[in-house]
């Protein structure tokens, strides 16, 4: 327990402060609030520029802040802690989340100037940084899951921000008890460590030391656990549709959401707690698959969706199931690489849309109202292209090396995951792109081009243009972020190695991502009416897509059936015991005094019967005690 | 001697007991009383006379005090249920029947 550096604590006590005094200036300024979050956002980032400047020179920082125990139950080595673990990883999450999340709320000030609820968007939206800030530097699972909890709350707020919609406030809802279910999973990890540990303050060095000597059986359920609670955050096969429905939220939350706070958490958590995972016997295997197919599933709905923010949304679903790919096949360097350059491009690609549909006047934006806008809006054309081919994997653009590194990985192991690495690969290149033609080249004949479309003002493009150039660049530092990952790593090193330029890779990788680029050309500009006429000429595979190929109907006929089975359940509990016990009541009372009463007979001699009883029974007693 | 005392005070008691228990009347009743208040008295009287203790007498006094009170405000009461043209008999006197 080393001395806490100031900048450590900044990083938690800057959001705080600037919630109050913005929760302080709500109530008679609420046009003001955004500026202390500013402040705050740019104190964060200073923060974290110096504390990676500190991991990467001194290494790990575990600090002791507070120590909770539970000494009042007896025989209990309860602890609990409230500390900060600053590593490589967390230097890394909080240069993400401080420079992405900083730049959307800068972007935000422009895109929420008219909305009438200004002030509370700003402290909702600052309230969801600083749970993840917080998230990020807990250095035990009890804290950590604090943190996780405040994440999923601001979610919630957020994404039913226009709470007038009934949309958003079932897609707020669903979010919610989506994440609640996976938080479950993370709960119950929790104790499970707990009761094998002992101590419920075990911070991540002491428990990844244990790790070895835990149960093996015991640790494949805390491994499974945990990426049960990450399939929720992080919006993996089963539960990640809530993520495409939180669309409702204003589009710098889905900005945040997807590129730097509440996805990214599982993904975190998934390398956070990788010591535990790499020895959980088929964990990592059970993540590999569940992501690549999560991955393929997701870009294949995304190939035709026709909503911006949508398609945006399950090409995150589809990028996080890459990075889980990459963890389940120990490439958690690899995986986190991605994490950082998807957080850049698609937080860019994001706030594009945002422009787009804030052009427009309108919460979201559909490809056929947006088509042609490439001579309109010039800044959002350059950003977006260049989140494109980010996305896509185009040498040099910081993608291509994330995601280099994953298929590069996925090509070493084989077989299936070859080949889901490559049908990604396709597929995101294909959606992408076909974006990319419909939004801004054309307009087709379908498509009704908009009216008055106009660049978005400077404080909106600044930032854009800012996480564009992230999105170009990030992935350039790759040998830095190596190095910075490994100070302080707990687990085996090599699962941080992110492989270097390879031949074989960029082929492959390439090749299929110039197919699908030609494919997505050939399927907007020279057909472009296909991309409406396929779903009435073959409406069964429309169906099942739509339908996200019946996982939602499966997992909502899961939850009903558990509903129906807990209602049925309750509902006998309820009515025999709960309602035996309140109905019983009264008549057994009534009975009881009816007894009682017959004493009570108002005659005077009988009172003076029981007068005398009671004295006489009073001094037998007396006597006896003599 | 003490044999008679305590005779005399205990057959004062129960005849007040039992006139209290039994009887009817209120009048009676009050009597009853007394009479197990005056029972109770002259035991205490006979021991504060052996053992030459004043106290103990002082304590008679006051319960023939008390006695002389409590005839008072039952007396008062019992005039009162004659005033309201109840019979001045216990079984009149129903209100706290259950």
């Amino acid at each position: 327990m080393t001395h806490a550096p100031l900048s450590l604590l900044l990083v938690l006590i800057a959001p705080i402060l600037a919630l109050a005094v913005g929760g302080y200036l709500y109530s008679f300024r609420p046009r003001l609030v955004h500026w202390p979050m500013l402040a705050s956002c740019a104190v964060v980032f200073l923060s974290a520029l110096r504390l990676a400047y500190l991991v990467s020179t001194g290494g790990a920082v575990d600090v002791l802040l507070y120590r909770w125990s539970a000494a009042w139950a007896p025989g209990s080595s309860w602890l609990v802690d409230f500390g900060l673990r600053l590593d490589g990883l967390s230097a890394m999450m909080l240069l993400l989340v401080s420079t992405v999340g900083g730049l959307i709320h800068l972007y935000s000030v422009g895109y929420m100037e008219e909305d009438e609820s200004f002030g509370r968007f700003f402290l909702y939206f600052h309230f969801f940084y600083f749970s993840m800030l917080g998230l990020v530097v807990a250095d035990n699972y009890v804290q950590m899951y604090l943190f996780w909890e405040l994440v999923g709350t601001a979610s919630y707020l957020l994404i039913g921000f226009w709470y007038h919609k009934s949309s958003a406030r079932r897609a707020a809802l669903q979010a919610f008890l989506t994440n609640r279910i996976g938080d479950l999973g993370f709960l119950a990890a929790v104790f499970i460590l707990m009761a094998i540990v002992g101590r419920g303050d075990s911070n991540f060095t002491d428990l990844f030391q244990l790790g070895a000597a835990i149960n093996p059986r015991w640790l494949a359920w805390v491994g499974f656990l945990l990426f049960w609670a990450a399939t929720a955050k992080s919006a993996q096969f089963p539960l990640y549709f809530w993520l495409p429905d939180a669309m409702e939220g204003p589009t710098p939350v889905s900005a945040l959401m997807h590129a730097a706070t509440m996805v990214t958490a599982g993904i975190f958590l998934l390398a956070r707690s990788w010591p535990l995972i790499s020895l959980a016997v088929g964990v990592p295997q059970l993540i590999a698959v569940v992501g690549a197919g999560t991955a393929i599933g997701s870009a294949i709905v995304a190939v035709t969706k026709t909503d911006l923010k949508r398609i945006l949304a399950y090409s995150t679903v589809s990028h996080l199931g890459i990075m889980a790919m990459g963890i389940g096949l120990g490439k958690v360097g690899g995986a986190l690489f991605h994490l950082l350059t998807h957080g850049f491009f698609k937080a860019t690609l994001f706030l594009c849309a945002g422009n787009i549909a804030h052009a427009l006047h309108k919460p979201t934006a559909d490809v056929s109202e947006a088509g042609g806008l490439r001579k309109r809006m010039p800044v959002t054309f350059a950003a977006f292209t260049i989140a494109a081919f980010s996305l896509a994997g185009i040498y040099p653009f910081a993608g291509f090396f994330s995601k280099d590194a994953i298929i590069g990985a996925a090509l070493d192991r084989g077989g299936g995951m070859a080949v889901a690495g490559l049908v990604i690969a396709f597929l995101s290149a294909l959606y992408i792109f076909r974006m990319l033609f419909l939004v801004f080249f054309g307009p087709r004949s379908w498509q009704k081009p908009p009216e008055h479309p106009h660049e978005a003002g400077l404080v909106m493009a600044v930032p854009v243009s800012l996480l564009a150039a992230g999105a170009l660049m990030v992935g350039w530092g790759r040998g830095g972020l190596v190095d910075l990952l490994l100070r302080g790593w707990p687990g085996n090193v090599s699962a941080l190695a992110i492989p270097g330029f390879e031949w074989p890779s960029f082929f492959a990788g390439s090749s299929m991502v110039l197919l699908g680029a030609g494919v997505a050309y050939v399927l907007t500009t020279v057909m472009p009416e296909w991309d409406v006429t396929w779903k009435k000429s073959s409406p069964a595979l429309a169906g099942l897509i739509e339908a996200d190929f019946g996982v939602k109907s499966a997992v909502r006929s899961a939850v009903e059936g558990t509903m129906f089975v807990a209602r049925s359940i309750g509902g006998l509990f309820d009515s025999k015991v709960v309602d035996g016990a309140v109905e019983g009541t009264g008549p057994a009372i009534r009975a009881l005094s009816r007894r009682f009463s017959e004493a009570v007979s108002g005659s005077l001699n009988d009172y003076l019967w029981w007068l005398a009883a009671g004295a006489a029974a009073l001094l037998g007693w007396a006597l006896k005690a003599l | 001697m003490t044999l008679w005392a305590w005779g005399v005070s205990l057959f004062l008691f129960f005849s007040g007991l039992m006139i209290v228990v039994l009887r009817r009347q209120l009048l009676l009743m009050l009597l009853g009383l007394e009479l197990m208040i005056t029972g109770a008295n002259i035991i205490l009287v006979y021991y504060g006379g052996l053992r030459s203790d004043a106290d103990i007498l002082g304590a008679a006094l006051l319960i023939l005090a008390i006695a002389a009170g409590e005839a008072v405000v039952g007396l008062a009461l019992i005039l009162r249920a004659y005033n309201l043209g109840l019979e001045p008999e216990a079984p009149a006197l129903r209100e706290l029947k259950g």
